[in-house]
């Protein structure tokens, strides 16, 4: 980028008047106000200059308006514009000057690295060009050790985003984002992000291609800068500025087309083999029956002696199977609803500047298709940054930020009542001897193999229901920047934020939902609204061997929610689709939500070190918080962090290999009040009731008031270095740290007894514990030049205690059978899975009837009775349940350690990178395994699981006599892995270790070849070639192991519930710079 | 060092202008679309928008009146089959964790907390004082009620008589059947006394329709004393499920005779009445015919928007023009049934069923022995095959546009099952079958049955049976199947009937549904 812009300043012609004059100056140093010998004059775009004497002065012939560049060593370069003949120039002392500077940016203010104490990684714009994504939240993935990002390939969908570790419940783990220094409340679905398919990307308004760099926050001297909200950690977003430099100007046209495709389809049943499973039920129950020692007449039980006829057995008399006689049909669901999804993206962006400033403009229009028929997200964002220097002293920046999105979401949500299942779902588990409808069917057709239900198949889902989604986002700042002495500078800054969100969805009546509803439409929409205001004062001095940098902040932000959600059924035409409710039989009471929070804040913090080699930094951050109980508004946050850089010591300093080591320690607080306001309050709200038809409203209680509601609060210690060898080839960044988070909001149930099931309370306190490591190396540096980097992070959690008398929480329910198979539990990581534990299948009668309990048949999951049921007076009862008491822990969501690989190589005008990502452990609950392993019902089944299920040893051979015939050869009563396909079912939809797989994975994540030609005057073009997912090495057997369902609800973790499938992009763009 | 003063000075001038700028109630909260509770039970409209929520909850939430309590009553009885989900209650396997029970649990406390903070509140407001006696009498009597129904589907459960405070969440330890009994007594006298007739006017207020009444309290107690007589008789003869009742003090004929004595005083109030003959009797079940003289108390379904219920819905069949769109059909009768338990030609039975509908494929018609739907495809005039299951047509409601858009009342209790109580009372109480002609007559003669019934000569074992089939066939798919089961100590013997010998089995575990986990788990004193 650098590159590119001195190119344009070397070529770009300046057009000047000729006319020549004789300059005299002095270059003096402004602080000390000496004059300064040996300074280099230079004329800008010219390769003319002089140095100046010994008093400081020069003189030299130049056309009036030519620029002067006037440097010297430790001062900060200045460009003056000659319209006198005669010049005085004040060079300010620059102190990063001797060392490569890289600036960190904390949101509030920069500071050089070298200077950091805290733990924070910058990923910048190169990388950004190198992982080609339309979303923020992918180009973190593997870039940075200790952030795990869980996919998502829905367009715009949401993102599962953590910083080491869990260590918040009802605040989830998304880190707080800083988009231009301003706080910014997550982009969030009109109607709420924790329903299956509902989610949304906190920052799917911007755009990538806008970003400069990304600095992710992880320790506490570094997020304790924004206390209330920094427990998650932090990831400051700063869009580019132009060029400081005058006369600079660009021009970047970026333009890209992508196709992706589904990664992976799962092996179903195909019609025939869905046929012979249907086929299969009837026969094994069939056996089933026969063989029951327990049958009631007549009294023979078959052994494979006895002849299979009516007389011996009743249940013959009239049998047949469902298809003696296959129907041809073979429907793949899962080609029918995924297709090649095409997207292109354009952008354009002009940056330039002059003496009065800068500017940066900027232009993006993305279209996404989704793998799913019939979805796509469009995206339209303007960004607008400026700098205008009013004065010598002050500066003012202006950030304006606007975005549009709309698209047809896909629905992939499954609603837990009625088995109303997502798209994915129904990809997988809908009967291939369906085929599409056509226009004289209804799907009404499908009543009888669902239950008695009417289901739409998924492709219906995908074409007929609209699900459409817009937004709108404004994020506009103005700073203010003040120098009131060269020690002192004051900034005064004001932003806006202005989100709204709408979700307009129309069920048609060709859907199951709009069937039962006559058509239903729900329109709503989120105004998300947020003012903030920040004053800082900054005092940065160095005197001799002290360097301070002391700064004070205070801010306000008040952020008000107003949703607004209208529903209506029984339409009875589907034409005016959710356009019109007056076509509605049945018009609901709109629901809305108005609620408004605040939060007021002072921050300290000063940073001193000594010579440059001893830091020490010191943060005191006070929060007051609207969302808590009186007198429990406030909390303090506290940070403290040192550093040393021991490669400045002499004892180092001549170590051949050691180039750099920096030492850090850090001890800080920071909080989180992720909840949603008035829950410290008792609440009443209406309800509505009527007397013999007269409407007779009421109020009901519908929140306990909690008087001691307050700041969940997160302890942590970091300790780390920073190392660089062999002249920096080699970097090293490790860090190790404790957390412990205490009084940790969440929603706890209380027995339902009280009249509530659930409130707000602090609730105890989880322990989070690794390190991270970052290896980075310049393996080659010659022709061939290989940048290599390794990220890899550990984190351990564990709920240390409950604040309560029980040993667990029970998490929320899952699933259409309602089970709740994730549990809060003292002792263990966070939000572990529990269920009971299996033992195979039961190959026979006298093996289950053995087991004592009340479901076990031949072909059942053999379910291990942890707990012996009692009866009243003590002993064991004769027929044993498997009930919660039997379930232990079944998996543990929470990865064992992830990391991620980058290599960057540059030969020429070739470039390439490539990123690997991968992750160990991290179980994942697949709740569609349970028809889909679990060969429960008359859906779809893997043809995996059904291979390997129970099988009678009997087979349907049709004809006037011996329909049924006993064939030991095909017998897999024995050594089945998985449960028979029967008609009545035992108990298979509670949660087992069945349904808890291992997610562990490596991934081809990313790969980048660019090809850049350089055109004349310094212009170029990059030609690149990408591609995203391109290899999954995993023993998953879902879609992906980065699953997605409910990535914005850290109450369920690790549910794979009709997740949106994984997708693999190709990517062709070109790049050019003008 | 001067750097130091120098920051602390410039701190300290910092924080005066924050202070000074952003004043203390700029995070202050204000809740827009709620009232603070400090701010509510302060008026006369407070305490009756107060009792007003706690009629609303017997229908708010899916899983009491609403919807899942009903089904999961079907479902426990023999009467036949409910939804898809509700799999453990035919077999008899119910666990604590079973998806059936969750909400139904908390939307009966939740209805607890509404009665509990109407009862707590409304005597410390300045009003009329006759309208908060009756404010304070209804809340009573839907406490009441809702105890009623805990007690008997789950047995001894948490007794929660105050709403809680701040600090007390840990949640109390069920009490016994007894006490939760002597509540329900303590609960319903109130209720007797305070509670006004129907459509009365005192003071310039009316008691609307729809309201519990004085004669509707009675009529809860005749529920529940019949219901610890039967039940305390059948513990006595070793019926292990009602040993509960055994903690009963008083002999089951005392409570025989409370049964009676309240029963009279419902059958002596002029508010409510038999139909007088079976034409009126024909239209008490009509959508539009709720709140009529033979219905004491009723769950208010009503066309407003969002008023409905889902009756027509769980009980008709599903596009079927009987009920909204949507599921439906979920509750049905099945042939077992009908042909052991059901008096077949009785027009309490024959007409209140549905006996033919068509959907857009298939014609159904009732078949002779009134136990299937011959099918026909209506296009090709094909004849499919029997659907062996049976509709009620109690709940029809053809104006429904979708499913919660019924404005079917849900007759908690009704002048019929009165009168069978009394019968059945009478005749305990004197060992006498004969005794209950009267009552039971006075129904089968409203409704057109041909004959009457004449328990003389009978033994008390078959009018318990008798009593039993007429209960089934006058209040069938009313939801007082299951109880009447447990309470008479038939449940094992009626469900293998119905349901046969593997999928029937009961043991006295299943007289009563398991606490949910989701309490249990929560409850440190519930195990």
């Amino acid at each position: 980028m650098k590159t590119v812009i001195l190119y344009l300043i070397l070529f770009i012609p300046i057009v000047s008047f000729s006319q020549e004059i004789m300059v005299t100056g002095t270059v003096k140093s402004g602080d000390l106000n000496e004059t300064l010998p040996g300074a280099t004059v230079k004329v800008k775009g010219d390769n003319r200059g002089v140095v100046t004497g010994i008093d400081g002065g020069f003189k030299i012939n130049v056309n009036k308006g030519d620029v002067l560049v006037i440097s010297f060593i430790g001062m900060k370069t200045m460009e003056v514009i000659v319209n006198e003949p005669i010049i005085k120039v004040e060079l300010e002392a620059d102190t990063e000057e001797l060392e490569e500077v890289v600036i960190v940016s904390q949101g509030y203010f920069d500071v050089n690295k070298e200077d950091l104490t805290g733990s924070i990684v910058q990923v910048g714009s190169e990388q950004i060009d190198l992982v080609r994504s339309n979303s923020i939240e992918n180009i973190l993935q593997g870039q940075v050790a200790g952030v795990v990002v869980s996919e998502s390939s829905e367009p715009g969908g949401g993102f599962g985003v953590s910083i080491r570790g869990t260590n918040s419940i009802l605040g989830g783990t998304q880190p707080l984002y800083v988009v231009d220094g301003i706080p910014i409340n997550p982009n969030e679905d009109a109607e709420g992000d924790d329903n299956s398919g509902g989610s949304q990307s906190s920052l799917s308004f911007l755009n990538p291609n806008d970003i400069e760099k990304i600095e992710v926050l992880k320790d506490a001297a570094a997020t304790a800068l924004y206390g209330a909200r920094g427990a998650n950690g932090v990831v400051i977003i700063t869009t580019k500025t132009a060029d400081e430099n005058e006369g600079s100007h660009s021009f970047t046209v970026v333009i890209d087309q992508t196709i992706s495709h589904v990664n992976n389809e799962l092996d179903v049943l195909t019609g025939p083999e869905y046929e012979e499973f249907m086929n299969q039920r009837v026969l094994n129950q069939l056996y089933s029956n026969i063989t029951n020692p327990n049958r009631v007449s007549p009294e023979i039980i078959f052994d494979g002696t006895q002849e299979l006829n009516a007389t011996n057995f009743a249940e013959l008399e009239g049998f047949s199977v469902p298809y003696p006689e296959s129907t041809g049909v073979s429907t793949n669901w899962q080609d029918e609803t995924y297709r090649a999804a095409y997207s292109n993206a354009l952008n354009m962006a002009y940056r330039g500047g002059s003496q009065f400033g800068n500017v940066s403009l900027s232009l993006g229009y993305l279209s996404n298709e989704g793998v799913i028929v019939d979805s796509d997200f469009n995206r339209v964002t303007m960004n607008i940054n400026a700098t205008i220097n009013v004065k010598k002293k002050l500066k003012i920046y202006t950030k304006t930020n606007l975005a549009r999105s709309w698209g047809n979401a896909s629905s992939t949500g499954n609603g837990q009542i009625f088995q109303q299942r997502g798209i994915v779902s129904q990809a997988l588990l809908f009967q291939p001897i369906f085929e599409l409808l056509d226009a004289s069917q209804g799907d009404e057709i499908y009543a009888t193999l669902n239950n008695g239900n009417i289901v739409s198949n998924p492709y219906t889902l995908a074409t007929e229901l609209t699900d459409e989604k817009r937004a709108t986002n404004l994020l506009q700042s103005l700073s203010a920047v003040y120098r009131i002495n060269k020690d002192f500078s004051a900034t005064l800054k004001g932003a806006y934020n202005f989100q709204r969100n709408t979700r307009d969805i129309f069920y048609p009546q060709t859907t199951t939902r709009g069937r039962l509803r006559e058509g239903e439409a729900i329109r709503s929409y989120l105004d998300r609204t947020k003012k903030y205001v920040e004053l800082n004062l900054r005092y940065k001095k160095k005197f001799n061997k002290h360097g301070i940098d002391a700064i004070v902040i205070g801010t306000y932000e008040e952020t008000n929610d107003e949703r607004l959600q209208n529903r209506a059924v029984g339409f009875g035409n589907d034409a005016t689709s959710y356009y019109n409710f007056e076509a509605a039989g049945d018009i609901f009471v709109p629901r809305s939500v108005f609620s408004e929070f605040s939060l007021l804040s002072g921050l300290t913090r000063i940073g001193y070190n000594y010579k440059r080699k001893y830091f020490f930094d010191v943060n005191a951050r006070v929060d007051a918080s609207s969302k808590f109980a009186d007198n429990e508004e406030t909390g303090f946050f506290p940070s403290a962090s040192l550093g040393w850089i021991a490669s400045k010591e002499p004892f180092l300093e001549n170590t051949q290999f050691i180039s750099f080591l920096k030492l850090r320690a850090s001890y800080g607080q920071t909080g989180s009040n992720p909840i949603v306001p008035y829950q410290s309050l008792e609440l009443y709200s209406p309800i509505r009731n009527n007397f013999d038809g007269a409407l007779n409203n009421g109020f009901t209680q519908s929140n306990l008031n909690n008087p001691d509601l307050t700041w969940e609060t997160t302890e942590q210690f970091n300790l780390g270095f920073d190392l660089n060898m062999w002249d920096a080839r080699v970097r090293i960044v490790f860090d190790a740290y404790l957390k412990t988070t205490d009084d940790l909001l969440q929603s706890v149930r209380i027995p339902a007894s009280n009249g509530f099931d659930s409130y707000i309370d602090n609730f105890g306190t989880v322990e989070n514990k690794g390190f991270d490591l970052s290896i980075s190396g310049d393996i080659l540096n010659r022709g061939l030049k290989w940048t290599s980097l390794v990220n890899f992070s550990l984190n351990r959690n564990e709920l240390t205690s409950l604040n309560s008398n029980l040993d667990f929480q029970l998490g929320p329910n899952i699933g259409f059978a309602r089970t709740n198979p994730i549990i809060f539990r003292a002792g263990s990581p966070v939000g572990i899975f529990w269920g009971a534990q299996t033992d195979g299948i039961y190959a026979n009668w006298e093996e289950a009837n053995a087991s004592g309990l009340s479901n076990a048949a031949p072909g059942e999951i053999r379910y291990i009775n942890n707990n012996i049921d009692l009866d009243s007076e003590g002993n064991p009862s004769a027929v044993q349940e498997i009930n919660f008491d039997d379930y232990v822990q079944i998996g543990d969501p929470n990865p064992d350690f992830t990391f991620g690989i980058t290599n960057n190589l540059n030969y020429g005008k070739w470039d390439l990178s490539i990123l690997i990502t991968g992750q160990k452990g991290g179980d994942i609950f697949w709740v569609d395994s349970w028809q889909l392993n679990g060969i429960n019902n008359t859906r779809n089944v893997l043809k995996e699981a059904y291979d390997n299920s129970w099988r009678a040893p009997i087979a349907y051979v049709g004809g006037e006599d011996g329909q049924v015939i006993y064939d030991p050869t095909l017998d897999r009563t024995n050594g089945a892995s998985e449960p028979a396909a029967l008609v009545d079912t035992g108990a298979r939809a509670i949660p087992s270790d069945r349904q808890v797989f291992d997610g562990s994975f490596v991934r081809l994540k990313n790969v980048n070849l660019g090809y850049t030609y350089s055109l004349k005057n310094g212009q170029n073009l990059r030609v690149y070639l990408s591609g995203r997912n391109l290899i999954t090495i995993t023993d998953y057997p879902g879609y992906d192991p980065e699953i997605q369902t409910y990535n914005r609800d850290p109450q369920r973790r690790g549910v794979d519930f009709g997740s949106y499938p994984g997708v693999r992009s190709y990517i062709l763009g070109l790049k050019f710079n003008f | 060092m001067v750097v130091m003063k120098k920051i602390i000075q410039v701190t300290l001038l910092f924080g005066t202008v924050l202070l000074v700028v952003f004043s203390c109630d700029l995070i202050e909260e204000d809740p827009f679309t709620d009232i603070e509770g400090s701010e509510f039970f302060n008026t006369e409209a407070d305490a009756l928008a107060g009792l007003s929520a706690a009629y609303a909850q017997l229908k708010t939430g899916n899983g009491y009146y609403r919807q899942q309590w009903l089904s999961n009553l079907i479902a426990a009885s023999d009467q036949g089959l409910s939804s898809f989900n509700h799999g453990a209650f035919r077999t008899g396997t119910i666990s604590n964790s079973d998806p059936n029970l969750p909400v139904t649990w908390t939307n009966i406390y939740s209805a607890i907390k509404d009665a509990n903070n109407v009862i707590v509140n409304t005597p410390n407001i300045d009003m009329d004082e006759e309208l908060r006696d009756r404010i304070l009498g209804e809340a009573r009597f839907l406490r009441a009620l809702h105890y009623f129904n805990l007690v008997r589907a789950f047995g001894p459960v948490p007794l929660r008589l105050e709403p809680i405070q701040f600090g007390e969440e840990a949640g109390l330890p069920v009490s016994s059947v007894l006490n939760i009994y002597n509540q329900i007594f303590i609960d319903l006298g109130f209720a007797v006394k305070d509670c006004w007739g129907k459509l009365e006017v005192r003071n310039g207020y009316v008691n609307d329709l729809g309201r519990a009444t004085d004669v509707a309290a009675h009529a809860l107690l005749t529920k529940a004393y019949l219901h610890i007589a039967s039940a305390k008789r059948t513990a006595l003869e070793g019926d292990l499920g009602n040993a509960p009742y055994l903690e009963f003090p008083l002999e089951p004929s005392r409570y025989y005779a409370l049964a009676v004595t309240n029963a009279d005083e419902v059958l002596a109030s002029p508010d409510y009445r038999l139909a007088a003959n079976e034409f009126e009797w024909a239209s008490i079940f009509n959508a539009d015919n709720g709140n009529n003289d033979e219905m004491i108390f009723e769950i208010q379904g009503s066309s407003l928007t969002e008023q409905g219920t889902a009756l027509a819905n769980l009980f008709s069949p599903r596009e079927s023009g009987l009920a909204g769109g949507g599921f439906g059909g979920t509750n049905r009768m099945i042939p077992n049934f009908i042909n052991n338990y059901i008096e077949t030609s009785d027009p309490r039975f024959t007409e209140t069923i549905i006996r033919e509908f068509q959907n857009s494929t298939t014609d159904h018609i009732l078949n002779d022995a009134q136990t299937g739907y011959f099918r026909t495809n209506i296009s090709t005039g094909e004849a499919i095959n029997t659907l062996f299951v049976v509709y009620t047509g109690k709940y029809i409601d053809r104006s429904a546009t979708s499913e919660y858009t019924s404005q079917q009342n849900w007759h908690v209790v009704r002048l019929a099952d009165v009168y069978l109580m009394r019968a059945e009372a009478l005749a305990e109480l004197a060992q006498n079958p004969a005794i209950a002609n009267e009552n039971i007559n006075a129904l089968r003669m409203r409704a057109g049955v041909a004959s009457l019934y004449n328990g003389a000569g009978k033994t008390m074992d078959d009018f318990r049976t008798d009593i039993l089939r007429e209960r089934a066939t006058e209040l069938h798919m009313e939801g007082h199947r299951f109880f009447d089961l447990t309470r008479m100590g038939v449940y094992n013997e009626y469900c293998i009937t119905v349901h046969n010998a593997t999928r029937g089995v009961r043991g006295p575990e299943d007289y009563t549904w398991p606490i949910p986990i989701i309490e249990s788990s929560a409850n440190a004193s519930i195990d």
